[in-house]
């Protein structure tokens, strides 16, 4: 199992279902990744900004690390793990 | 044994940093996990799964010792913003069985389940409610202690692991308890076994029947709390406010390698500070007592502090007092961990102001920023002291005080510059 730091801006395909957010995809270096699995999420303060982690995965069981910033509601790859 | 009818619940999850790290990665599932609280040579298991424990590994340990004893785990790096709102989460779940909820730390908690028995069924009846709202919500296991008192509930928690549910009658108690080695009770350490052992006392009934008037000469008001502990008495009650009660605030860091540099050990400490100040100015409170320990790099452990005339909050004034202390009982040894607390707290209205002190002057700039830090969060601005060591490339290089251009400053960084501020 190998983590992988990314931290890099990520076009994201998501539900705002009430209540809460879904990813359901998302594009990194133009190639598109389907969120197959929504393992977890959590939230976390940046100053008075909420920011939106999710821990998902895809139908390869590759898990990633995503984040949604409120402070310019943006989408970042965090991290990625693979076997 | 004290007779009680209070219905008292512990609630601890099991492994349960390693267990949120598993619920998010599913490849991690069924295999051994350390979560470790930094990187570096000196990580230390900040929590393992029970994967690993099985095999020995226990909380606490180095890294090369836990891979010793379980090479084929799994490393992760841990999350403390995840772990938090995990906890935040599960006392909004406690809350929905009762409103007697008392944090105990990140992963368990005491509830008073006295006055909701004739609502929610017996001990036992809400204990598996309480489980299996847990895994609906979240999707982890807990295990739980239920007995007479807290001190009670928290051993019986520890019975029954992972997933467990353990419920002790008062009237078992002595069975139960007495029977278990003196260590095996709160509130009795490494050292304090050692001592206790030293009297002949090696179980929990030779604590109870040990003249309690010995204990006290011998360990002075905790001997007698603990002799009153061995009979399995504790009338302290579930306080959902005693963990706002703040005593001391403090940071620890264990080093990514042993250092003798006295520059770094300095920068360490100011990095420390500023981490203590940011939290007593957020909570509105200063401290008079400066704490510095130290872990040197062949384990051996010192402890020292100073009280001063006033309180303060202020990062430079800690981190001085705390260098002071380290030069003062330093003897050249390298050094594994440093660690930082201020206690003797009060409000910070209640400061006194200090003619000689530069107070007056510093605090706008102090408060400008910690507003800063309030808008847009602690890594926007930091001690220009901190910025010394940035070519050090140790720690993740911070943003330069009262710098409000962070690009700029960030800039800056990535050259490798260093910015003085006067």
């Amino acid at each position: 199992m190998n983590y992988q730091p990314v931290n890099e801006p990520i076009t994201v395909d998501c539900l705002f279902k009430n209540p809460g957010i879904l990813p359901k995809a998302f594009v990194w270096r133009n190639r598109a990744y389907q969120v197959t699995n929504i393992n977890g999420q959590w939230q976390r303060r940046e100053g008075k900004f909420l920011v939106y982690c999710f821990a998902v995965s895809d139908a390869h069981s590759n898990t990633y690390e995503i984040e949604f910033n409120t402070k310019d509601m943006r989408w970042r790859l965090i991290k990625v793990a693979f076997e | 044994m004290v007779l009680s009818n209070r219905i008292i619940a512990l609630i601890d999850m099991d492994a349960f940093f390693a267990q949120i790290e598993q619920r998010h990665n599913p490849a991690l599932r069924g295999k051994p996990v350390f979560v470790l609280g930094g990187p570096g040579r000196h990580a230390v298991v900040t929590a393992a799964s029970y994967e690993a424990k099985r095999l020995g590994v226990k909380s606490g340990m180095s890294l090369p010792e836990a891979k010793t004893l379980c090479p084929y785990a799994i490393t992760v790096i841990g999350n403390q913003d995840k772990y938090l709102d995990y906890c935040y989460r599960l006392l909004n779940i406690y809350q929905e069985f009762t409103d007697l909820v008392e944090p105990y730390s990140i992963d368990e908690a005491f509830l008073d389940l006295t006055a909701v028995q004739r609502l929610l069924g017996t001990p036992e009846q809400i204990a598996l409610k309480i489980k299996a709202r847990i895994r609906q919500a979240l999707d982890l296991t807990c295990s739980i202690g239920i007995g007479p008192n807290k001190l009670i509930a928290k051993m019986a928690a520890d019975w029954h692991k992972p997933d467990g549910l353990t419920i002790v009658a008062p009237q078992d108690l002595p069975a139960i308890i007495w029977r278990l080695p003196v260590e095996e009770l709160i509130g009795v350490g490494q050292r304090m076994k050692i001592h206790l052992n030293n009297l002949g006392i090696k179980t929990i009934e030779d604590l109870a029947k040990y003249p309690v008037y010995q204990l006290k000469a011998r360990f002075g008001k905790y001997g007698e709390v603990l002799h009153q502990f061995a009979w399995g008495i504790d009338d302290s009650p579930v306080d959902p406010k005693s963990f706002a009660e703040v005593k001391s605030v403090g940071h620890s860091y264990t080093l990514p390698k042993d250092i003798a540099d006295l520059e770094l050990i300095r920068w360490y400490l100011y990095w420390l500070s500023s981490k203590v100040a940011r939290r007593l100015q957020k909570q509105n409170l200063t401290g008079r007592t400066i704490h510095l320990s130290v872990r040197t790099a062949d384990f051996n452990y010192f402890g020292v502090q100073t009280s001063l005339p006033e309180s303060t909050n202020y990062p430079q004034k800690i981190a001085n007092i705390a260098y002071e202390l380290f030069v003062k009982n330093y003897r050249g040894m390298s050094v594994r961990l440093l660690g930082v607390s201020v206690s003797n707290l009060s409000p910070q209205t209640k400061m006194q102001l200090n003619l000689f002190y530069d107070k007056l002057k510093m605090a706008p700039v102090l408060n400008a920023i910690a507003q800063l830090k309030d808008k847009y969060g602690d890594e926007i601005i930091e001690l220009a002291t901190l910025l010394l060591q940035n070519k050090k490339r140790w720690l993740r290089p911070k943003v330069g005080c009262f710098l409000t251009n962070r690009e700029k400053g960030e800039e800056i960084f990535k050259k490798g510059g260093e910015i003085y501020v006067s």
